[in-house]
């Protein structure tokens, strides 16, 4: 069979929670973010050798970390930007493990954060996304260290909802750009950052635990949007229907939380979904015969199929971060609330 | 708590009861939902745990729908050290080896300053909710009926006014998307600041956005993708998938230049040489193209594409050479077509050059085997049948005298005179004295002459062209080559082609050795008409020639003949009916060998291989050059146990195709059947030099060894066939034979003459597929008829009953007397086996007709058998029908 199969090489125990875990562009590292039992962060450098993960660099911090990335960083530079529990955005150099850029961006916990424009992935500056349990969800430029250089808000007196997962897209060239945010209530919308504008949104009935475009620096293509209670949709988000939006198909999974969904660097069709019961799945999207369809006059968008390729059940607790390789096909990193991060394998990708 | 317990099995499997958890109803059910439904009854083992109807359950599943949601299963986790040690291995070096180059690529100069954008300016965006009063494009707020605070504020009056607004709006938001979709990505990459190693692998991951995009169908896309992958940097893998996707977009020049250049890089460089014919070929060069061609398929003969396009191509290079008239048309497909339909509308073209001619030396054969290939033409031509009723399957002697029937019709009619002359010409010819014959031919050409010259109104040319055309006949006989080869010429110039001329001249042309020439006029002759079986043998005889002369190579000393016997049809016809029936000739002879060769290969499927031998015959006869029928009659050959002929087939098919693996391979097996060892292990060395993965070559070559070593006392234990031998490399045997069929079957005929009983059953049961009886038959062959009840035992079966029935028919089909004793004597002494009532009570009722049908044939045979019609009848009543 030439099925992928999902190969734990590596596996290492914590003691303390993990959160979320990211390689470290042009290297075999990787960094985990998490939360030590006193409530202190936790950063912790990873390198793979052969047989066993070493641990090269750790530092504790006043405060747990929620979530991180390099996306906003040059290739030279590699700086990790952080989020943590009491809202304050944070980017480090990791070689001397000292922070570079501070500032309070949300009141509360940020639940997610993406960036853009660095390691050469997006046109344009190299910005950065942040959603909180405050509601909002902010961008920035490192560049510019007191405020935000876009905020979306709740409207006065709405309740505010709580962001849990926010993502960049659409940067194919300087100027398009755009955002999108998961909220605890199923809503999930679409700001485009050029015109400032919310250009679409869609209610998938639970929580959003992740949305992630299948590339950030293409012409939005795809959207995958995972939610609680075991389902995961895909949006094919090339084509906007004036009045049914974007062209969608659902998906049960992991017959849990579906946390994560995070597609493969190499291949954009590929993705990976994590669950609340420990499992990975891998899909294969594939595109119907003609993406658009002309209905009265108005164009519209046709959804594929996804194909389940494969799965592996890594922990007993649910899967919180995930990372493929930049670098590597196939490779990832994974981190659980069992306290483990496990290196995985995925082989024969290329052969799907 | 019993009773949740109790409410839960009948909620969950609702509509699922005790009985439908049983095989027969599991087999039975046609429904993929209540299957499902029992699967998951089954698989919460609420009604008890039953793996095996479980999987059996989940195999019934897949049967119908293999992408059902009830057949995923977690999969427990996998550590490497859980795999092979040789999987392991490969993924922890593969993670060595690239943190290795990872790390050595690491210390790259830090290159600093790209020109990043401006910060944005800071915008606050209050759409965190459901209110979106900001964005223009999302919906306007229902009121919600119970919501009366805002029912009492709703003005319907305004309400209405901004619903004639918003119309006007909607396409302010619409062209957003518009804009944005029409605004093209660069087709450059800014590289500025980026080391060398990191413009490789931003080149890389373009290259992949292309790919990806070229996939999904979206070529403008991919073609800018590409663009920017080579901008950064120019690798022939990324500007060869952009010149594919130039073709996809049929901007036919660029795919071209781009092919060009990557052929630059990589002058070896297949696909880039596929895609450059294309290209060319959609820009009418054909020339180029065919070289391109010719190129892949020097290095890939089997490059089906290639072929394809080439095929193509030289249709529209024979028709741009023979009508420029319909050089207008711009595809070489709609050009096709229109001259198809032309040529159909002229009904009958004249009726000199058809395929009367058969000279006297050609033998009987000849006739009765192009007979039957004139009724399978049938469904495809009916101008070709009728053509081929006037030469029927009579001797020669009546389609000689054919040859001048039609020679009255032509419109003009010979003058009186001319016309006694030439009879008493055929009078003299046809007693053999030709040398009076030509004098004859000679005084009629020359009233005849007269006479045109007389009356210029008359076109008697082509009676002038009959003339010439039997005194070319007449110097043929006699020997006068040159002459002959004048009047064929005079005739070619004043009928173009004719294939009788052109035979002829062939002829002398083979006579005074002028081997080029004379394959050269064969051809012609051959692609005017595809039934002249004169033509092809002439064709093989002489190319046979020429190989001995020039060698392998010997193709390229022609300088490609069939352009030059394109040019040279130019040259004596620029007729274009002419060209235009030459090509639909050619078309139907492929149409016609494909159907039979497609006919062997079913009939090789359903292992009636004697049929089988029959088609491939006539697709030779067809089509001599082709390999194809050579190496499948090979392995019907094998399959019927006669080496001889297979080797003699294998052999053809070297010669015109010295590096055709299969028929070498198929050459070894046939060689060792015949204990030749030494040359099947050439063979197969030989297979191995051109395809060293070839894995049934290795099985094969290890097998040939073991068998030449121990020749006296081996024994071979059948079990191996399964095992690996199933795997074999499906490529060389095209799909259409069971590898695995032919190595068990290979491997029993090395195995000494008497069996024993445990090989016996074991060599039965290795078998595969269950219906090849030729392989049962060889295992059979080696038992003495008497020892079949003892080696059977009681393992009688109907499967085995059938089988050996079938077996006894086989040997009916010989009519020798031994065979149909044997017949006889393996179906009683089978009856004679322990079990044999047993199994011969359940025979089923297609099992029955069988064996009555083998019984039959044995009463038909009962003259040429030593027993009687009671012993039969006896037979008939032990098998119960």
């Amino acid at each position: 069979m030439d099925k992928p199969q999902i190969i734990t090489h590596l596996e290492k125990g914590m003691n303390h929670t993990l959160y979320d875990c990211k390689w470290i562009p042009r290297s075999a590292r990787f960094v985990t973010l998490g939360s030590h039992p006193r409530g202190t962060g936790a950063i912790n450098v990873f390198e793979i050798n052969q047989r066993e993960l070493q641990l090269v660099k750790e530092c504790e911090t006043p405060t747990s970390f929620k979530c991180g990335t390099f996306a906003a960083s040059s290739l030279q530079a590699r700086n990790l930007a952080t989020g943590d529990f009491k809202g304050k955005l944070s980017v480090w150099d990791l070689e001397n493990m000292k922070s570079t850029f501070d500032v309070d961006a949300h009141s509360e916990i940020i639940n997610a954060i993406d960036g853009v424009g660095g390691l050469g992935i997006g046109e344009g500056a190299p910005e950065l996304v942040t959603g909180s349990r405050d509601g909002a969800v902010k961008v920035w430029d490192v560049r510019q260290k007191d405020a935000p250089v876009a905020c979306m808000v709740p409207e006065e007196g709405e309740g505010k909802r709580d962001c849990w997962s926010v993502a960049f897209g659409d940067a194919y060239n300087s100027e398009e750009r755009c955002v999108c945010a998961g909220y605890d209530n199923g809503d999930v919308k679409m700001f485009d950052l050029r015109t400032m504008s919310l250009k679409w949104e869609t209610n998938v009935k639970n929580g959003v635990c992740c949305v992630e475009f299948d590339r950030k620096d293409i012409p939005k293509n795809k959207l995958v949007v995972s939610s609680l209670e075991g389902k995961f949709k895909v949006f094919d988000v090339r084509t906007q229907h004036p009045k049914s939006g974007f062209a969608s198909l659902s998906e049960n999974a992991h017959k849990s939380t579906v946390w994560l969904a995070r597609h493969l660097p190499q291949n954009r069709d590929l993705f990976m979904t994590t669950g609340g019961s420990g499992s990975l799945s891998l899909w294969k999207y594939e595109y119907p015969p003609k993406r658009v369809k002309e209905e009265d006059g108005v164009s519209k968008g046709v959804i594929g199929s996804l194909q389940y390729l494969q799965n592996s059940t890594i922990s007993t607790q649910p899967v919180c971060g995930l990372d493929w390789s930049p670098d590597k096909l196939g490779l990832c990193v994974t981190v659980a609330f069992d306290q483990a991060l496990r290196v995985l394998i995925v082989t024969k990708l290329n052969r799907v | 708590m019993a009773a949740t317990l109790f409410n839960g099995t009948s909620n969950s499997s609702n509509d699922i009861t005790i009985d439908m958890l049983d095989y027969q109803y599991i087999d039975n059910c046609s429904n993929i939902k209540e299957l499902e439904k029992i699967l998951r009854a089954l698989r919460s083992g609420k009604d008890g745990y039953y793996p095996h109807l479980i999987s059996h359950c989940e195999d019934k599943v897949r049967g119908m729908n293999p992408t059902s949601k009830a057949l995923r299963k977690l999969n427990p986790i996998t550590r490497t050290k859980d795999l092979p040690a040789d999987e392991a291995e490969v993924i922890t070096n593969g993670i060595g080896e690239w943190k290795n180059e990872i790390h050595s690529n690491a210390s790259d100069d830090q290159v600093n300053g790209c020109n990043i954008p401006p910060v944005r300016q800071t915008t606050t965006l209050k759409a965190g909710t459901k209110s979106t009063v900001t964005n223009p494009s999302s919906k306007s707020q229902r009121i919600r009926s119970y919501d009366y605070k805002a029912w009492d504020k709703f003005d319907a009056d305004k309400e209405c006014e901004n619903a004639e607004k918003q119309p006007q709006e909607k396409p302010r938001t619409t062209p957003t998307s518009k804009i944005h979709r029409n605004k093209k990505m660069s087709d450059k990459v800014d590289a500025t600041g980026l080391s060398e190693y990191e413009m490789l692998v931003r080149a890389t991951s373009e290259k992949d956005k292309g790919n990806e995009a070229f996939k999904s169908a979206d070529f403008e896309a991919a073609l800018t993708y590409y663009s920017r992958s080579i901008s950064l940097s120019r690798t022939a893998a990324s500007i060869n998938n952009r010149a594919l996707a130039y073709i996809r977009l049929q901007r036919w020049k660029e795919a071209e230049s781009d092919c060009n250049e990557v052929l630059q890089l990589e002058p070896d460089n297949l696909k880039a040489r596929l895609r450059r014919a294309t290209a060319r070929k959609e820009l009418l060069k054909y020339i180029e193209a065919k070289n391109d061609l010719s190129f892949v398929l020097d290095k890939e003969p089997h490059n089906t594409r290639a072929s394809k396009i080439l095929e193509e191509v030289e249709q529209n290079l024979s028709k741009s050479s023979s009508g420029d008239a319909s050089q207008s048309s711009r595809t070489g497909r709609k050009m096709m077509i229109a001259e198809v339909s032309s040529d159909e509308e002229e009904t009958d073209p004249p009726t000199a050059n058809h395929c009367e001619i058969k000279e006297k030396d050609v033998p009987d054969t000849v006739q009765s085997e192009v007979a039957p290939i004139s009724a399978t033409v049938n469904g495809d031509d009916t101008e070709k049948v009728s053509k081929d009723d006037k030469v029927g399957p009579g001797d020669v002697e009546t389609t000689f005298a054919a040859e001048e029937p039609h020679v009255e019709q032509p419109p003009p009619e010979m003058p009186q005179s001319v016309l006694k002359i030439k009879n008493s010409g055929k009078e003299l010819f046809l007693s053999g004295q030709y040398a009076d014959a030509a004098q004859l031919y000679t005084k009629a050409l020359n009233t005849l002459q007269a006479c045109a010259d007389k009356s210029p109104d008359l076109d008697h040319s082509c009676n002038i062209a009959l003339l010439y055309n039997n005194r070319a006949a007449c110097h043929l006989k006699v020997g006068d080559d040159k002459a002959c080869i004048a009047d064929c010429n005079e005739v070619l110039i004043l009928k173009g082609m004719d294939t009788k001329a052109l035979i002829r001249r062939a002829y002398a042309f083979e006579h005074m050795e002028k081997y080029q020439q004379a394959y050269l006029d064969f051809r012609s002759a051959q692609t005017v008409d595809w039934s002249i079986k004169q033509a092809q043998d002439g064709a093989n005889r002489v190319a046979s020639h020429l190989r001995d002369i020039h060698g392998p190579k010997w193709k390229s000393v022609l300088t490609g003949d069939r352009m030059i016997v394109t040019q040279h049809q130019k040259t004596t016809n620029s007729n274009q009916e002419e060209a235009d029936r030459e090509k639909k000739k050619e078309e139907i002879r492929r149409n016609l060998f494909d159907s039979l060769k497609n006919n062997g290969n079913t009939e090789v499927k359903k292992g009636n291989f004697e049929k089988a031998v029959e088609c491939y015959t006539k697709s030779m006869n067809i089509c001599p050059d082709e390999i194809a029928s050579y190496t499948n009659r090979a392995l019907c050959y094998l399959k019927l146990n006669k080496p001889v002929s297979a080797i003699e087939d294998c052999t053809e098919a070297i010669k015109r195709d010295p590096k055709n693996i299969k028929a070498m391979f198929r050459r070894a097996q046939a060689n060792k059947n015949l204990k030749k060892y030494k040359q099947a292990l050439d063979d197969l060395n030989k297979v191995l030099q051109l395809e060293p993965e070839n894995k049934s070559a290795h099985a094969e070559l290890m097998v040939s060894k073991d068998a030449a070593k121990k020749e006296k006392k081996r024994k071979i234990i059948i079990e191996d066939a399964d095992s690996d031998e199933e795997a074999v490399n499906i490529s060389e045997n095209n799909g259409k034979e069971d590898t695995g069929k032919e190595e068990v079957q290979s491997k029993l005929e090395n195995i000494k003459p008497t069996v024993e009983l445990e090989e016996f059953g074991n060599a039965w049961n290795a078998v595969q597929p269950k219906h090849a009886v030729s392989t049962y038959k060889m295992i059979l062959d080696r038992v003495p008829v008497k020892n079949i009840p003892e080696l059977v035992t009681n393992k009688t079966t109907d499967h085995m009953i059938v089988t050996f029935a079938k077996i006894a028919r086989y040997h009916l089909i010989a009519g020798v007397k031994e065979e149909v004793d044997r017949a006889y004597g393996i179906l009683s002494s089978l009856s004679l086996a322990q079990r044999f009532n047993m199994a011969a009570m359940f025979l089923s009722k297609p099992d029955k007709k069988h064996v009555s049908a083998a019984i039959d044939d044995l009463e038909a045979a009962l003259d040429t058998g030593s027993f009687t019609k009671a012993d039969v009848e006896n037979l008939r009543v032990t098998y119960m029908l």
